[in-house]
């Protein structure tokens, strides 16, 4: 008897229309699944990316108006020199100028065009040794003081003996004091924007300096600055 | 799925094709056992493998992927019956015909069990299992199996020799 119902069993036959029918919609199923899985990557990508954009943004872009904290949120005026190269800025407070780059190619700007421009003068300084490109000096960017705002920017100081003056690297800080006799100068900036370039931003009598440096080491730069200081 | 793969290296992953070319057969069958109905029997076997399609896992072995087969086919089954509320008893004998009625006898001897005998009879006279297998596969106890069986088997002898005794006369 179960013999026989095993035979009537195998007799019965699944319909072909039915094995068909039911392949193309598993098949059908299966690109399906796969596109979504596809546009979930994609989507996943996008999302990502944006956060990954976003973040990184906020990181390197620097705030709207790094002034701000420099001058202690008073309002700057601009005064635009006759190449249109720079902008120097005088705070309405204390008739600080400040210089500022367009590009970021950091244009260099000649004693003259800053004696005219910000109506300060500018010690002549040169050192034996130091390539063309390294005695060059020049007002420059305050966008970088932007950049690092909040981390980069601190006032700190100085008394009339001392000037301590911190260098901040990639990877460490280097401190080296010098001391200045007499001159009453504070040091509101430093940062170094690689390896050969370096930044300071100084303040005597009122007037603010800005140095920028290429094509040397960091103990070149602080001798030029102590130099610098030294011949206010 | 490298866990699994590690825990079973034989682990097998089948295709749609695969899928349908291996276990129609048993899928169906024990469908139309079951719902005793073969539009029902189709459905059933559609959602079947579109369930196998949603899985998307690897199997142990071709017995695993045979067991989980069964396993969904009385899922849906019972899921039909629910939702249908028409739990099949021996009347339903009219829900399936075939063409040549001689061909079929102990299987609507079979079809006119109850819904539990009539599985387990499939199951361990076509499909071969144990009745070890089957309490696994339907998860009751073996015990159970070997009362519905012997149940089973005893109605069906009893409706056997009435057949021939009506075929006598």
């Amino acid at each position: 008897m179960w013999n026989q119902y095993k035979d009537e069993q195998q007799n019965i036959e699944v319909p072909n229309s039915l094995k068909e029918d039911t392949l193309q919609k598993m098949n059908t199923m299966t690109v399906k699944k796969k596109k979504v899985f596809f546009q979930w990557q994609v989507i996943t990508t996008v999302c990502a990316f944006v956060i990954v954009s976003v973040i990184g943004y906020q990181w390197v872009v620097p705030s709207a108006d790094p002034y701000t904290t420099f001058v202690d949120g008073k309002t700057i005026e601009e005064v635009t020199i006759a190449e249109g190269k720079l902008v120097f800025k005088k705070s309405e407070s204390n008739d600080r100028y400040f210089a500022e780059t367009r590009d970021a190619t950091k244009t260099k700007v000649t004693k003259e065009q800053f004696e005219m421009e910000a109506q300060v003068t500018l010690p002549d300084i040169s050192f034996p040794g130091f390539t063309s490109d390294a005695k060059a000096w020049y007002i420059d960017t305050m966008d970088v003081l932007g950049a690092k705002e909040g981390t980069a920017l601190y006032a700190f100081v100085h008394d009339k003996q001392k000037i301590n003056m911190t260098i901040t690297t990639e990877d460490k800080t280097v401190k080296t004091n010098s001391t200045i006799e007499g001159k009453d100068i504070a040091v509101f900036y430093q940062e170094v924007l690689s390896k050969t370039t370096y930044v300071v931003l100084l303040s005597y009598n009122s007037l603010s300096y800005q140095i920028t440096m290429q094509g040397v080491n960091q103990e070149q730069f602080i001798r030029y600055v102590i130099n610098f200081i030294n011949l206010l | 799925m490298f866990f699994r793969k590690d825990k079973y290296p034989d682990a097998i992953s089948l295709s749609n094709e695969e899928a349908i070319d291996h276990f129609s057969d048993t899928v169906y069958k024990v469908a139309l056992n079951l719902v005793k109905n073969e539009a029902d029997a189709q459905d059933i076997f559609q959602e079947v493998f579109i369930r196998f399609v949603k899985r998307e896992g690897t199997y142990d072995s071709m017995e695993h992927a045979k067991a989980w087969f069964i396993r969904v086919t009385i899922n849906c089954c019972n899921s039909f019956f629910t939702k249908n509320q028409r739990q099949s008893t021996a009347e339903l004998l009219v829900d399936i015909s075939y063409e040549d009625k001689s061909q079929h006898e102990i299987t609507y001897l079979v079809q006119a069990l109850d819904e539990k005998y009539r599985v387990v009879i499939h199951l361990y006279y076509y499909e071969q299992y144990a009745i070890k297998e089957i309490a696994a596969l339907l998860e009751e106890n073996e015990n159970t199996i070997k009362t519905r069986l012997a149940r089973a088997k005893k109605e069906l002898k009893i409706k056997w020799e009435a057949r021939e005794h009506v075929e006598s006369i």
